[in-house]
């Protein structure tokens, strides 16, 4: 079930009406209401894998009782890493072990071996990488006495599988979501409006904005071999746009949804493409993401303490992982490796933390400094998306190998006129919204309520006027 | 609650009472359009006794008016360029439910793309959508998946997508004027096209085939033979040289009981770049003598 679907839009307020209406005197039943209905969310895109999500909450459920109740340091640790390798486990097996098995094979026939590989023809359980992290984090926080393990299962499970967050995250943390849980919902009008706005604003940017912009995209990232560099940079701009609308649409829609239910999710966008280095773009892209590997990686490795070479190297270790989460292709390592020397600089001369609040805040424009900055990072960014969404590294080469050739020079063939104004419209929207969660968050406030919500039913237009088929939002297959 | 459910209530109403104003967009829009040739099928005036359906290499290489002046039978060109084989199957579909049953049927077959997924042809969405006032058209949209049947009937909105919303008459550009008899030909070349020949030939993998396009191509098949009709798939001319592969595979998908019409391949007219508007597609010039072979393979082989 899509967020942009129409059986999501029965499905969310049958919900919600039972949820306020039935289940709202016993929070025993509201939250037993959430966990059948975000398992109902999930059989909807594959009921088998069902299983498989019930078994690895059970698991770390069942191993943080048994961590919590163990006196014994070594009955611990078993716990510990049963859960951890079974979870690392199923991941490696479902999203990792053809990626392996097939680099094996290319391996052993580059020395003149030719070697017929066993390798598993299932599809990726949707969510899976988003649920492990989940589980994984909650295993850990145990672990390392940072939180008392969860007696109550229907509440831990409600944790690791939300149905707002539990196919493309956030990823949320025990700390965060789990005493949000554990405590009685009553409903707020202020918050749920809010919520609403989210959810608009996430399907404008998933619909406008990233499926319109994927349709010319993919015309030009599949049809490579014959475009013009300039139409391969605009390619390229449009990938940037569209991954852009397409998660942190998602995300809003998310966090949207999880707000009529009064419960409030981290935030994982806070305007990346307005940061002034790539240091800044990390901490506003992903933020769940980012902050899960700072935390439960770079920190463990040793973080920043252990002198240069060793932020150095655990750096390039968190990007590397970082890209390798998103999917088992060289192009997402490659992506992680590329991220990774973009930051080194800021890392080497100690700059990763001078931009920390969003850029001219309280003012209309940037300075002409952070306004170069602003544009710099983004054209790396930029560079670096066509390794992430190139089919191969090779293909990702010839990519930019031709983008830099005289005919970046020339017109683009077929602008996309539409496109482009939208993505203008919705650029200067998250320019003047930028000091909130959410560009659309008190965009219009001043405005007279009737301009307001002439504004929603213009956004409500475009969303109708663009949607066609339902896209599959990208970190799905993630 | 009560305050949130009212809020949300105010607001439906007023967007519900706002989505009828659109109406009238659905009712203009056939009108803006330049290319009425989908209107025309489904208002039943292509009584033609050839027809003509395809991609952009059908549309410019097969000049119907020359096949009605050598062979007598009145002509029509149905091919729409950047149009994939569900497209075609479609247009037949529209053809053949409206209007009356044509005695033959030429279908100009992609080499190498027909069955293949590919970003360049595409079921042209873009021709329905400006006929969405049709209900048939409507009910396409839904049978793809595109609209809801519900919703399409609440919201005027849901009916339209971004293709409506002009207010201007839209005009022909030089490359895609449809002329009287439907077909697009090209007099001039394309600006700036690498003449350069391919080195080597790709070599056609059907294992990469999509389901949905050979189900689309055995439709146009089944159509033709329970309609009685005359179907000859062609194969346009190419600057570049052809892998047999696919030519074999057409063969086998129609269990070699349909005509294959391929260029003459040894002419020396289909090496030359003078007869073409670019790598894969004739120039008038080039057209007129394509458009000559097909006359007289009608001719030779009238029943």
């Amino acid at each position: 079930m899509l967020f942009n679907s129409l059986n999501f839009a029965v499905f969310l307020p049958i919900v919600f009406i039972l949820y306020w209406f039935v289940t709202n005197k016993n929070l025993k039943l509201q939250n037993i209401l959430l966990l059948v209905s975000s398992y109902f969310f999930y059989a909807c895109w594959d009921w088998r894998f069902m299983f498989l999500l019930i078994f690895s909450t059970v698991l770390d459920y069942y191993t943080g009782i048994k961590m919590a109740e163990s006196k014994n340091e070594g009955v611990k640790k078993f716990w510990f890493w049963l859960s951890i390798s079974i979870n690392l486990g199923f991941l490696g097996v479902f999203k990792y072990y053809n990626f392996f098995a097939e680099s094996f094979t290319d391996l052993l026939t580059n020395f003149g071996l030719q070697v017929n590989p066993w390798t598993l023809k299932v599809i990726l359980p949707v969510g899976i990488s988003f649920y492990t992290f989940h589980g994984l984090s909650y295993v850990i926080d145990i672990y390392k006495n940072r939180i008392p393990a969860e007696k109550n299962f229907v509440q831990y499970a409600v944790f690791v599988s939300f149905f707002p967050l539990l196919v493309a995250g956030p990823i949320e943390r025990a700390t965060h979501l789990l005493p949000q849980i554990k405590v009685k919902r009553t409903f707020d009008y202020d918050k749920a409006v809010d919520g609403l706005r989210q959810i608009l604003w996430g399907l404008f940017k998933k619909i406008v904005i990233a499926d319109q912009c994927a349709v010319y995209a993919n015309l030009i990232f599949n049809d490579a071999g014959h475009q013009s560099g300039s139409n391969l940079f605009l390619g390229a701009l449009f990938f940037t746009f569209q991954i852009y609308g397409d998660f942190s649409g998602y995300s809003d829609i998310a966090l949207g949804t999880a707000r009529l239910f009064g419960i409030e999710l981290l935030r994982n966008f806070a305007f990346p493409y307005f940061s002034r280095d790539i240091a800044e773009f990390w901490r506003r892209w992903h933020i769940s993401l980012s902050t899960w590997f700072r935390d439960y990686l770079y920190i463990p490795l040793g973080g920043s303490k252990g002198g240069m070479w060793m932020k150095i190297r655990n750096t390039f270790i968190i990007f590397l992982v970082s890209g390798f989460w998103h999917g088992a292709n060289w192009t997402f390592i490659a992506w992680g490796l590329l991220n990774a020397l973009y930051i080194m600089p800021s890392i080497i001369f100690n700059t990763n933390r001078v931009n920390l609040e969003i850029v001219a805040k309280g003012k209309y424009f940037p300075s002409v400094k952070d306004f170069c900055s602003i544009v710099i990072t983004f054209l790396l960014t930029v560079f670096a998306w066509i390794f992430f969404r190139a089919s191969s590294i090779g293909s990702a080469f010839a990519y930019v190998k031709e983008m830099f050739s005289k005919s970046f020079f020339t017109f683009p063939t077929n602008m996309p006129y539409t496109a482009l104004f939208f993505i203008i419209f919705f650029m200067v929207i998250e320019w003047f919204g930028r000091e909130e969660e959410y560009a659309l968050n008190k965009f219009g406030f001043k405005w007279p309520k009737i301009l307001r919500q002439g504004f929603y039913m213009l956004l409500i237009t475009a969303i109708f006027l663009f949607s066609t088929k339902e896209q599959q939002f990208i970190y799905f297959q993630f | 609650m009560k305050k949130f459910i009212k809020s949300i209530l105010i607001f439906g109403i007023a967007f519900f009472l706002l989505d009828k104003f659109f109406i009238f967009f659905i009712i203009t829009s056939a009108e803006k359009e330049v290319d009425k040739r989908l209107e025309l099928v489904i208002n039943g005036k292509i009584n033609k006794e050839i027809v003509v359906f395809g991609s952009s290499r059908g549309a410019r290489n097969i000049i119907a008016s020359e096949i009605e002046k050598e062979t007598g039978y009145s002509a029509y060109n149905l091919s729409y360029p950047g149009s994939n084989i569900e497209f075609h199957e479609f247009a037949i579909r529209s053809l053949l439910k409206f209007n009356k049953i044509p005695k033959v049927i030429l279908l100009s077959v992609d080499y190498p793309m027909a069955f293949l997924p590919d970003s360049v042809l595409n079921f042209r969405l873009d021709r329905l959508y400006p006929l969405v006032k049709y209900s048939y058209i409507n009910n396409e949209l839904i049978a793809r998946g595109e609209k809801n049947l519900l919703m399409s009937h609440l919201f005027a909105l849901s009916r339209m997508n971004k293709y409506i919303i002009n207010l201007k008459q839209k005009k022909f550009m030089p490359k895609d004027t449809v002329y009287s008899d439907g077909s697009m030909p090209i007099s001039f070349q394309k600006p700036n096209e690498n003449w350069d020949k391919a080195k080597t030939i790709k070599k056609y993998n059907s294992l990469k085939e999509l389901k949905i396009k050979r189900e689309a191509f055995q439709k146009i098949i089944t159509m033709c033979k329970e309609n009685n009709i005359r179907l000859i798939l062609i194969s346009p001319p190419l600057l570049d040289s052809m892998d047999s592969e696919f030519k074999a595979r057409l063969k086998l998908l129609t269990s070699n009981t349909i005509e294959i019409l391929e260029c003459d391949s040894q002419n020396p007219i289909y090496k030359d770049k003078n007869y073409y508007y670019d790598k894969t597609h004739l120039n008038t010039k080039g057209a007129l003598i394509f458009t000559k072979e097909i006359t007289l393979y009608l001719k030779n082989t009238k029943r």
